[in-house]
């Protein structure tokens, strides 16, 4: 099953080779990319036997189908996305392989949700921007940079599906409502909202709106999930527009990305320069696309993170476009497939929860990129460059291999 | 909670369709118009990369060629700046005009690009163009031009072929410049961008009477004669002409007939030759569907060619409301020549100097 991928990355870093003449960086990637999936497959064959087949190859097809689109946009990063793959690696087969790795999580979800709130409130004093201008939404040490808000993903899943596992039923135990709506209940409803409330707010303080929506859209869809009510998704979409609204009015930032989304032909220049370069790039693909390096994506701003998909759709086309969407749709797809097998209440929800997470991750900048919606700085998960947040991907599918194994029962809590 | 799981499970499928949508509609039903807008910088790109073919005499001598610099991107050089009225200009930011407009697809090598040449990015190839001008009688004309400092055109063309061995226009600009001058060039009230020898309108003034001899001749009222002669309408050529400004009351305002320099000559070659005016040439195997027109019989030229073979004539500032024209048509066997230019002090010989220097060039 990796062997297509392989090929794939492979065939990816030989017309690099023969475009920009070989580079030791190329065989490096490929060389690692293998390794680490060679390694993880062996490892998780034996360990894990009866977990899904599927996610590996994917994940794999769509890193290194990063790692191609790295060398091509921003060759100076390629050497450093390698470095983090290998430690993405060892992460992604560390969740998946130790066994109590989720119970632990579990158990001790407020600590590590505050360790991450207290990180990602370190950025606000000790914030950092790898490139030197910009949201300083990173924490660095001697050269590497790590973006507190990325792992804080899993550990608001993870809390989430904890709190929610335990206390679903007290959440709506309240006779009190408004018209049909029942009133969630103060006390058990009350620390949820108050954790979850914190990160939008430290997020939406450092500017990083891209993940301030991810989360407001992920707590709100998995509280559907949990409880099932669809007129709470009503609620939080009316809240979101207030938000949003009031943003528009307080942030002059906030203005700008709304203003670039709703009318970009306006000052193609200037502010909506990005989009309009995206939408020029996806113009220019057509059905088949450019071929790799034949097109000229680097006229769109920071292309190797926040638009990388328009670059594939530049380069590879709308097939190869469809493709990604595909190879993402899946990993989401499974994740709620072992969600919706033989799980605890707690595995059901983790599972599905981080399948929301990717999914409206994925959702929210591949629609940015096509002025769907108002464009976020988020990652296109595992193919654009960032640490962070192949890191946090990694983890994320080291949990679901973990879950589809069913190999362990947790201790029950409550 | 299996309903729930389901039920999202099935919005993110809707969801992801969505975007395919989203992915298709730009990607392919909005591809043509985005691709096309002129803030889109793979289009300079692109146009950069062509390697366009050269402008050339029948000599051989390049008028215009593309050099290929070391980054691969191309760049349009004339060795004869003071011929854009022959070639026109080509610029990345400014477009084309003149004989680089009409013959663009050509040069670009449009039609020779294949579907493989555009999958593996090879850059295009131009064929070249090869133009019936007479260079030394061009660089006669124009620089004859430009030693009077003054505004007007020449146009030399065989009577028989209608290939067009001078096409001269002042003031000028040289194309090598043109994206530096651009603002000047298109602002300025001297109107260097125009060729005149097809597009500067000239009132008649004396030379109106020619026409009043081919009126008579043919037994017409002069409007009648204007309209044979095809002064009312443009002449179908490669670059753009103009359609002259006939005044309503004729005969009276004969002398305000203005017509371009192009119209007088085929004129003078159907008197020249056997009453047709050949369709003017100015690109060799340009395959021209366009008949030679009848303006005159083959009699009545032949009597009336004398009295075009040596022709000076001015047009006053009564008639042109401005400064003084001086006219010249001449007939050397195949070849008429016309040439106008302004003349301050109404000198009738003024263009018959400019056109003096070629006389040698036919008897050679």
């Amino acid at each position: 099953m990796l062997l297509l991928p392989f090929l794939f990355t492979a065939i990816g870093f030989v017309q690099l080779s023969l475009l920009n003449g070989f580079r030791w960086e190329y065989s490096a990637a490929l060389a690692v990319w293998t390794a680490c999936f060679a390694a993880a497959d062996v490892l998780l064959h034996r360990r894990l036997p009866r977990a899904n087949p599927h996610l590996l190859p994917l994940t794999a097809l769509l890193v290194g189908w990063g790692l191609v689109l790295i060398a091509r946009l921003a060759p100076n990063f390629l050497l450093r996305q390698t470095i983090w793959l290998v430690v993405s690696t060892a992460a992604l087969l560390a969740t998946a392989l130790a066994p109590r790795m989720v119970s632990w999580l579990r158990r001790y979800k407020y600590t590590w949700l505050i360790a991450g709130l207290t990180l990602l409130a370190a950025t606000l004093v000790f914030g950092v921007n790898p490139s030197g201008a910009g949201a300083r939404l990173w924490l660095g040490a001697g050269g590497v940079y790590f973006q507190p808000a990325e792992p804080l993903k899993i550990l608001l899943v993870v809390f989430l599906a904890g709190y929610l596992a335990d206390s679903r039923r007290q959440i709506l135990d309240l006779p009190a409502k408004i018209g049909k709506l029942p009133l969630p209940h103060p006390a058990y409803f009350g620390p949820m909202l108050l954790m979850w409330g914190f990160s939008i707010l430290l997020l939406f303080w450092q500017r990083d709106l891209g993940a301030a929506l991810l989360f407001f859209v992920t707590f709100l869809l998995m509280l559907y999930l949990a409880i099932g009510q669809k007129r709470y998704l009503l609620v939080g979409g009316g809240l979101l527009i207030i938000v949003g609204a009031l943003g528009m009015r307080l942030f002059d930032y906030v203005a700008l990305r709304v203003e670039a989304w709703w009318n970009p032909w306006l000052d193609p220049a200037g502010r909506s320069f990005q989009i309009v370069q995206s939408l020029l790039a996806f113009a220019s693909g057509g059905i088949f696309g450019q071929g790799l390096g034949q097109g000229l994506p680097t006229a769109i701003p920071v292309v190797h993170t926040d638009f990388v998909f328009a670059a594939i759709g530049e380069e590879y086309g709308a097939l190869g476009a469809l493709g990604v969407l595909l190879a993402l749709g899946l990993l989401v797809w499974l994740a709620f497939q072992i969600a919706a097998g033989k799980q605890t209440y707690f595995q059901k929800l983790l599972a599905a929860g981080l399948g929301t997470m990717l999914g409206v991750q994925t959702l929210l900048i591949a629609a940015g990129t096509l002025k769907l919606v108002p464009l976020t700085g988020v990652t296109l998960p595992f193919v654009s460059y960032g640490g962070s947040s192949l890191l946090t991907g990694f983890i994320m599918i080291g949990l679901l291999l973990s879950l589809s194994n069913g190999g362990y029962q947790l201790p029950s809590k409550s | 909670m299996e309903k729930t799981i389901r039920n999202l499970q099935t919005a993110f499928i809707i969801a992801f369709a969505l975007i395919a949508a989203g992915l298709l509609y730009w990607q392919i039903f909005r591809a043509d118009d985005l691709s096309a807008r002129s803030d889109n910088p793979r289009r300079v790109i692109a146009e950069q990369r062509v390697k366009r073919g050269k402008i050339l005499t029948a000599d051989g001598i390049a008028l215009a060629e593309t050099i290929t610099g070391a980054d691969g991107l191309a760049v349009r050089r004339y060795p004869y700046p003071n011929l854009a009225t022959v070639t026109g200009y080509y610029s990345v930011r400014y477009g084309t005009g003149g004989l680089e407009a009409a013959f663009d697809a050509r040069l670009r090598g449009e039609t020779r690009q294949t579907r493989l040449d555009a999958l593996m990015h090879r850059p295009q190839i131009g064929q070249p163009i090869t133009v019936t001008i007479d260079l030394p009688m061009q660089v006669a004309a124009d620089t004859g031009l430009a030693e009077l400092n003054a505004t007007g055109a020449v146009v030399v063309l065989n009577a028989r072929t209608g290939a067009l061995a001078v096409m001269a226009s002042r003031p000028t600009f040289d194309p090598n410049r043109l994206d530096d001058d651009w603002d000047t060039l298109s602002a300025d009230p001297a109107a260097p961008l125009l060729n005149r020898a097809t597009q500067g309108l000239f009132p008649l003034g004396e030379l109106a009477s020619r026409v009043h001899l081919v009126a008579d001749a043919e037994n017409l009222t002069l409007a009648a004669a204007v309209r044979q002669l095809n002064f009312d309408r443009e002449i179908p050529f490669s670059l753009p002409t103009a359609a002259g400004a006939i005044p309503a009351e004729l005969p009276q305002k004969a002398g305000e007939i203005a017509v371009t320099p192009l119209h007088i000559a085929l004129m003078a070659a159907a008197l020249a030759d056997d009453g047709f005016a050949p369709p003017p040439v100015l690109v060799q195997a340009e395959n021209s569907p366009r008949a030679p027109l009848r303006l005159i019989s083959a009699e009545m030229a032949a009597a009336l060619r004398p009295q075009f073979a040596d022709v000076s004539a001015l047009a006053l500032p009564d008639v042109t409301g401005a400064e003084p024209l001086s006219w010249y048509v001449g007939i050397r066997g195949d070849m008429v020549i016309v040439a106008v230019i302004t003349s301050p002090e109404a000198d009738p010989n003024a263009a018959r100097t400019v056109a003096q220097p070629l006389f040698s060039q036919f008897d050679k």
